[in-house]
């Protein structure tokens, strides 16, 4: 049994509920904004079913079901603080519960947050063998200069909130002050964009054609097609996603003029909604496999 | 930078400040920090060739109010306060020195309780609920500390204020051990702490977790032992009853 737990007013939750309803899939379906003002109850370590009062219905949650998991905690949008109270509650047993199940969960909420750690992010998936562009993190802008000089540079946030990278140039930093950093600073890397979804051993690649810094902003994703990584590069997207803990992750690659893909990040959480729309459904059927191998 | 340490923490930190004292009784020196400004101390490069961190030195790290000076903040405020725990963290993840305790990939190691551990006792495992009104089965042995944190026994606790609870043997004893690397250093000289072979257990809980330097918790009777909570930022009140050995330990591998 799959069972879909996050809040309705997230798209990329919405389309994988919707996929399922339209596949005929047997799911439940628990939505975080009303699971909150009901009751639960989560054993550790879960040696039986949790439950989860959604509305009227008490739904039991298995240890060895299948668990799409999207947390998005919408606690600072409470007014009324016994409310909001009970967001880091909640999100506090369900994270202990589905760290420790044996059932599989796509994520485990425990894993792949070095994503919002850009540096440390990056040397890891340099050190699973990844072709990872230089970076340099600092507040000195002498460091931050040179950086600059030695080639085409783009700047993104260090904690990976969703920002544009934009190309920066030398004369960004003129007058720099140390107390608006840090600043992460990485070598451009010119090529077509790549967004590979990993859902277990099974791949869904797209690639833009597009050529910009950052093709979502360049209404790219509209025109993605699917196409088929080299062997070596999909194994090793398996196993470091297997490695990170991840069931499910969203590669972003650049791919160079001579055809090297360049690995930008790994998403512990993609938005894959629009990807997933180019592909007639492909990472929402592969997720559905993947939490239950019976289903459609 | 030429000091010996970088301690990062918030001023007046109990512990930051026994270390700090240690370590000039030692002939070393220590830098201390808020979290913002030791980030932006640091200039990490990761390139095909591996890593660097400037400056390279120990860290010791307590905790910090990395988020709830903010609540008032601007947005950009907020936004430049997740950069700079992004570039510490990096930082104390990625730089050669020791650094206790070194954030793990995912992130530090906090608190953890019973439920976490596991290392409960046959049918004493930790819940999380709603509301004590869901814990069916108390007996009045449940004990919780819920959503406005209030500690107590489950029936004293309000309904519908979401709670962590266990069942709690009322005729335990409790003993504190305290981790540091190989060594463990147990509160008291109770008999039944080394009959329980506490001190191994508590440095393997600790390795386990990778957690360098930590309070283990244990709830003691003559027959078991339950580790209920590892604190990997103990306070002082953990600590106090083997300061000189915890300072000793501490100096030692920070400055190897």
């Amino acid at each position: 049994m799959i069972v879909a737990i996050g809040v309705d007013v997230d798209d990329t939750f919405a389309g994988f509920v919707h996929r399922a309803v339209e596949a005929g899939a047997t799911f439940r379906c628990i939505n975080l904004r009303v699971a909150v003002g009901g009751a639960w109850r989560f054993d550790l370590p879960p040696i039986g079913p949790a439950t989860v009062k959604h509305d009227a219905e008490a739904l039991t949650l298995a240890p060895d079901d299948g668990y799409f998991y999207r947390p998005i905690d919408l606690s600072a949008a409470e007014t009324d603080p016994s409310v909001a109270r009970r967001w880091p509650a909640l999100f506090s047993g369900l994270r202990a519960w589905l760290d420790a199940v044996p059932g599989r969960v796509a994520n485990r909420p425990s894993r792949g947050a070095h994503n919002g750690c850009k540096p440390l992010h990056e040397a890891l998936l340099r050190d699973y063998g990844l072709r990872v562009p230089d970076s340099v993190t600092s507040s000195d802008p002498d460091v931050l200069r040179a950086f600059v000089r030695e080639g085409p540079t783009i700047s993104k946030t260090v904690c990976g909130v969703r920002a544009d990278a934009v190309v920066v140039t030398e004369d960004a930093f003129a007058g720099f002050d140390p107390a608006s950093g840090p600043v992460h600073l990485q070598r451009l890397v010119a090529g077509h964009d790549a967004r590979i979804h990993v859902v277990g051993e099974h791949i869904v690649a797209q690639v833009a054609q597009a050529g910009a810094v950052d093709y979502r902003r360049a209404g790219a994703i509209a025109g993605m097609k699917v196409f088929e990584p080299p062997a070596a590069l999909r194994d090793l997207l398996i196993a470091a996603t297997a490695g990170i803990g991840l069931a499910f992750a969203g590669w972003d690659f650049k791919i160079d003029a001579d055809g090297m893909h360049w690995c930008l990040e790994a998403n512990p959480m993609p938005g894959y909604g629009p990807y997933d729309s180019r592909c007639g459904g492909a990472v929402s059927r592969a997720l559905r496999r993947y939490l239950d191998p019976d289903a459609p | 930078m030429t000091n010996d340490v970088l301690i990062v923490g918030r001023p007046g930190d109990a512990v930051a400040r026994r270390l700090e004292r240690a370590l000039t009784a030692r002939g070393h020196t220590a830098t201390w920090l808020d979290g913002p400004t030791a980030a932006r101390l640091f200039t990490i490069r990761v390139t095909a060739a591996g890593n660097q961190v400037e400056p390279d030195l120990p860290i010791f790290i307590r905790p910090m109010p990395w988020w709830g000076a903010d609540a008032e903040a601007t947005a950009d405020a907020r936004f430049l306060r997740n950069e700079c725990h992004a570039t510490f963290q990096a930082a104390a993840a990625l730089c050669r020195r020791p650094v206790i305790n070194r954030p793990k990939a995912n992130g530090p190691v906090y608190r953890l309780t019973a439920g976490s551990l596991g290392t409960e006792a046959a049918g004493r495992s930790e819940i999380h609920a709603s509301g004590p009104e869901q814990i069916v089965e108390d007996d009045s042995s449940f004990w919780g500390e819920n959503a406005e944190y209030r500690l107590g026994a489950l029936a004293t606790l309000p309904p519908g204020v979401p709670v962590r609870a266990r069942r709690v043997d009322v005729a335990a004893g409790y003993e504190i051990v305290t981790v540091v690397g190989a060594q463990a250093f147990p509160a008291t000289r109770d008999a039944r702490s080394a009959a329980h072979d506490l001190a191994a257990r508590s440095i393997g809980l600790a390795s386990r977790l990778g957690v360098h330097f930590a309070a283990v918790t244990w709830a003691v009777t003559d027959d078991t032992a339950e580790a209920v909570r590892l604190n990997p930022y103990p306070d002082e009140t953990e600590l106090r009853y083997r300061w000189a050995d915890v300072l000793d330990a501490l100096c030692r591998d920070l400055l190897v």
